[in-house]
């Protein structure tokens, strides 16, 4: 007899709708799963075994095969335990999965050898697919019900076993379907844990104003100071200053999340991710790998901020993944299964030590590098990205007195409101220009167009130049920033003011 | 350039036993007087020489063969490098008073420079602070203006700062150098290099290619305090080479002006280290020419925006270099920047810092510190702020 169940697989971030076919024949005892099943995949018929018999089912002593349809898409992971189970049972004759309230069921789940349902990675884009191919009712482990949940529009029913799955196909009238909403969730994750408000940071105004540029800006940032500045508690400062997310950035992030099994339990990710590797990470794990990939830390950091803590440290190979996400929003990773593309548009923030000892510069302390020491540390961010780093900030060490001073500086809410609103200014004025959103984004052609001086300006600005020696590079970049900056002041024209303040934090140091 | 004539051919054998410390060959010379002698040496008059090892012997015995000093020879002339004997009319008379003179020296350039009148070391930190590179530039252009050649030995730091302000009135400049006349050490200094030996001049008591080795300096900087009448040292560091030659210029009798440095770091602290000792304190070029020749001849005008310097005729009075025509120019500031300008002299040393004493608002801080830097008051430098 010949059963089918719904389910739904996943290449990247996109799902697909798949057809779990199940046969049970006369024959010689045996289990075949055939449509390019990966190892997890063929795994599951143990899994399927045990679950069956311990769920009070009976498992069919007959020739069993398992077609997963469309066969020429590879199939990887564990959710397709739960429907390939229940249309053995169905083409066994123990369930009916004939009715057409059933055949609009979509299931995927985990099974364990009692017969539990195991959450999964991946279920929001499984439920996002389901929605949008038009099936009504989806089945899941109930630890995944609330993220299922987050795609509105079809019923997602939390489950716990595989009997109560069975249970479920008799009668989902005794069931209520789970239901939330985005809004409830993010205001049930509260304050994002681990992360820093600004007015828990003494002092280093100075580095607190080039983190607002850089947020309002969208510009990557990059901290030069001696250790123990707090440099990364800067960085840690960053995302609560971004402007909040909104539920559709929340879904991007979360679908991502979801995919590479990261959410730890919690059904939304509601904050700005910070992600933070440390710098012996390999391009891989940068990027996104594995035989089907997964999301690496670029995407991991989407809608967020990437943080390398001592940038000079980091290989040469795991920086230079970087060039196409800053470029693109995005990555294209090759691997031997597939090929799979992930957004990947977060903000870049970077540490990094004076020299080698980290003292270089500093009064208290006595740098021993040399200066070629000093040179090939600075050399090896060269390149890649140095072109990327659009704005340099000094984080000195503080005196005793500054570091105890009873003041407290501004909370990050007040700070990411005037954020918000010199985003929401860029968002106004690049509407015409498909692909850019914020000024960090402009281009050189477009530089021109928006970030115009008047005579004064154009005065300060050679005058600039030629003092610190600027490239073309520099040029652009400094007309960008004094262009956040005035936004920030709500103010259309670019001032003197905003040009000299823009040039504090160039990242051309003259030497 | 003369053609090399054969006592000068033997003394660049003398220099090819690069195996020698320059110190053992200036006394192999105060032995035999003339170099053919030391090439002639037996073994056992060898062995008279103080500290004369049976190592020291075998080297120069194996050395002894004129041809390779010869195709030397031949390219140093063609690289327009002059040679140098102790014995020469052209070899600095002022080293012959070391304890220990080179033997030969190695020129490239304005070999003039090396016996001018006037002759005024500089040395100092190899990292050194935008304080202290301003203040070398500072009083080599005036040392230059004066007439004062400028013997420095183009390191990082100090050293370059020493020879750029000096190139950049007059070029009066001597570098000592720690290696061959054709390595340039620091290899980034090529270009200072090539201007050094254009305008002033480039002197080595090494043999071409040797490289610029770790124990070399010390000796050079016994070369550099020789040709200097007097030595101003700048951030010297507790125990660095500066000092070195500090002593060196205090055991030949020279006068040692040193510039003072804030007592609260660690930079400077053997500048400091001098002047409690008894140095000469510099707080202006004045100070150390009026010591070296009584008299201030021109006075000089920067003008601002362009790195010109032009020699003013000296009008009546004492004339100052820095401080009064600097003064001048600060009248020129808003209030403003005069107001930070005085706050960041007062101590401010991070614009935090500068927040803080001026009560003053980010951005206008900013506005302000640009402004400040464009027109040459201060420098900013790793997110420190120095007055100039």
């Amino acid at each position: 007899m010949l059963s089918r169940f719904l389910s739904c697989g996943l290449t990247g971030l996109d799902g697909r709708l798949i057809t779990v076919e199940a046969d049970v024949k006369n024959g010689l005892p045996q289990f075949l799963i055939v449509g390019l099943p990966d190892i997890s995949v063929r795994e599951s018929k143990e899994r399927i075994h045990s679950a069956l018999r311990n769920s009070g089912f009976r498992y069919p002593a007959n020739r069993v095969t398992v077609n997963l349809a469309p066969a020429d898409m590879k199939k990887e992971g564990s959710s397709f335990d739960l429907p390939i189970a229940l249309a053995i049972l169905g083409a066994s004759g123990q369930i009916e999965t004939d009715s057409a309230a059933a055949r609009s069921v979509v299931a995927a789940g985990e099974l364990s050898l009692g017969g539990e349902l195991k959450p999964v990675a991946g279920i929001l884009p499984i439920a996002l697919e389901a929605k949008k191919a038009g099936c009504r009712t989806l089945i899941v482990p109930a630890e995944n019900a609330r993220e299922a949940a987050l795609a509105e529009g079809i019923d997602v029913y939390g489950l716990a076993t595989l009997a109560e799955a069975a249970d479920f196909l008799k009668n989902p009238k005794r069931f209520e379907p789970v239901r939330t909403g985005i809004g409830e969730l993010a205001e049930a994750e509260g304050r994002p844990s681990g992360t820093v408000d600004f007015s828990e940071i003494r002092g280093q105004e100075n580095a607190k104003r080039a983190l607002e540029i850089a947020a309002a800006g969208g510009h990557n940032i990059l901290m030069s100071g001696p250790p123990g500045t707090g440099k990364s508690m800067l960085a840690k400062a960053l995302p609560s200053i971004l402007p909040p997310l909104t539920p559709e950035e929340m879904l991007e992030i979360t679908k991502i999340y979801s995919v590479a099994g990261r959410l730890g339990g919690r059904p939304l990710i509601a904050h700005r991710p910070f992600r933070s590797p440390h710098h012996t990470v390999s391009p891989n794990s940068i990027a996104g790998g594995g035989a089907v990939p997964k999301p690496g830390e670029v995407s991991l950091a989407h809608r967020g901020v990437l943080f390398l803590d001592e940038l000079p440290e980091f290989s040469r190979e795991a920086t230079e993944v970087l060039r196409q996400p800053l470029e693109d929003a995005q990555i294209t990773i090759t691997r031997v299964m597939a090929t799979v593309t992930y957004p990947a548009s977060f903000m870049l923030a970077a540490s990094m030590n004076p020299c080698p000892c980290g003292w270089n510069g500093d009064p208290q302390h006595e740098c021993r590098c040399t200066r070629s020491q000093i040179q090939r540390y600075r050399s090896k961010i060269s390149g890649p990205l140095t072109d990327r780093m659009d704005l340099l900030v000094t984080v000195p060490s503080m005196t005793y007195a500054e570091l105890t001073a009873q003041k407290h500086g501004e909370r990050s809410a007040a700070v990411a409101r005037r954020v918000e609103a010199a985003r929401r200014l860029q968002t106004e004025r690049y509407r015409q220009i498909p692909g850019v959103y914020c000024n960090a984004g402009l281009r050189s052609s477009d530089v021109e167009k928006f970030c115009r001086l008047g005579i004064g300006e154009q005065q300060m600005m050679e005058r600039m130049y030629e003092h610190y020696k600027l490239s073309g590079r520099g040029y652009h970049r400094i007309l960008k920033l004094a262009r956040t900056i005035a936004d920030l002041a709500g103010e259309t024209r670019i001032s003197c003011a905003h040009l000299s303040e823009a040039v504090r934090y160039r990242t051309e140091e003259s030497s | 350039m003369k053609p090399i004539d054969k006592e000068a051919l033997y003394w660049l054998w003398l220099a090819s036993v690069t195996e020698l410390s320059p110190i053992k060959k200036s006394r192999l010379a105060k032995a035999f007087g003339d170099p053919e002698a030391i090439y002639e040496a037996s073994p056992s008059q060898l062995r008279r020489i103080p500290r004369f090892t049976p190592d020291n012997i075998e080297k120069l015995e194996a050395h002894r063969s004129l041809e390779p000093v010869e195709r030397m020879a031949e390219q140093l002339a063609k690289s327009k490098v002059s040679i140098l004997p102790v014995t020469d009319p052209e070899y600095p008379q002022s080293l012959l008073e070391l304890k220990d003179p080179p033997a030969l020296l190695f020129a490239r350039g304005r070999t003039e420079l090396l016996n001018a009148p006037l002759r005024a070391g500089i040395v100092g930190s190899r990292s050194c602070t935008p304080y202290g590179s301003s203040q070398a530039e500072k009083f080599a252009r005036v040392f230059s203006e004066n007439g004062i050649a400028v013997v420095s030995g183009m390191a990082y730091g100090i050293d370059t700062a020493a020879h750029e302000g000096a190139l950049r009135f007059r070029g009066s400049t001597v570098a000592v150098l720690g290696s061959g006349i054709n390595v340039c050490y620091p290899p980034e200094n090529r270009e200072l290099f090539r201007r050094i030996a254009r305008d002033g001049v480039v002197v080595t008591e090494y043999y071409p290619g040797e490289a610029a080795l770790r124990y070399h300096f010390p000796q050079r900087n016994r070369i550099i305090s020789g040709l200097s009448q007097c030595l101003l040292v700048i951030e010297a560091r507790a125990k660095s080479g500066a000092l070195i030659t500090a002593g060196y210029a205090l055991d030949e009798g020279k006068e040692v002006y040193a510039i003072p440095q804030n007592i609260n770091t660690n930079r400077g602290s053997g500048s400091n280290e001098l002047l409690k000792a008894g140095a000469h304190m510099a707080t202006e070029p004045e100070d150390v020419i009026f010591g070296l020749c009584g008299d201030v001849r021109v006075r000089y005008e920067v003008k601002p925006g362009r790195n010109q310097v032009s020699p003013v005729p000296e009008t009546a009075g004492r004339a100052l270099s820095g401080t009064s025509y600097d003064t001048e120019r600060e009248k020129t500031l808003t209030d403003l920047n005069r107001l930070v300008l005085t706050k960041i002299r007062d101590g401010a040393e991070t614009p935090d810092e500068l927040m803080e004493a001026a009560g003053l608002d980010i951005s206008v801080m900013n506005l302000a510190l640009s402004e400040l830097e464009l027109s040459g008051f201060i420098r900013i430098e790793f997110g420190r702020l120095y007055a100039l």
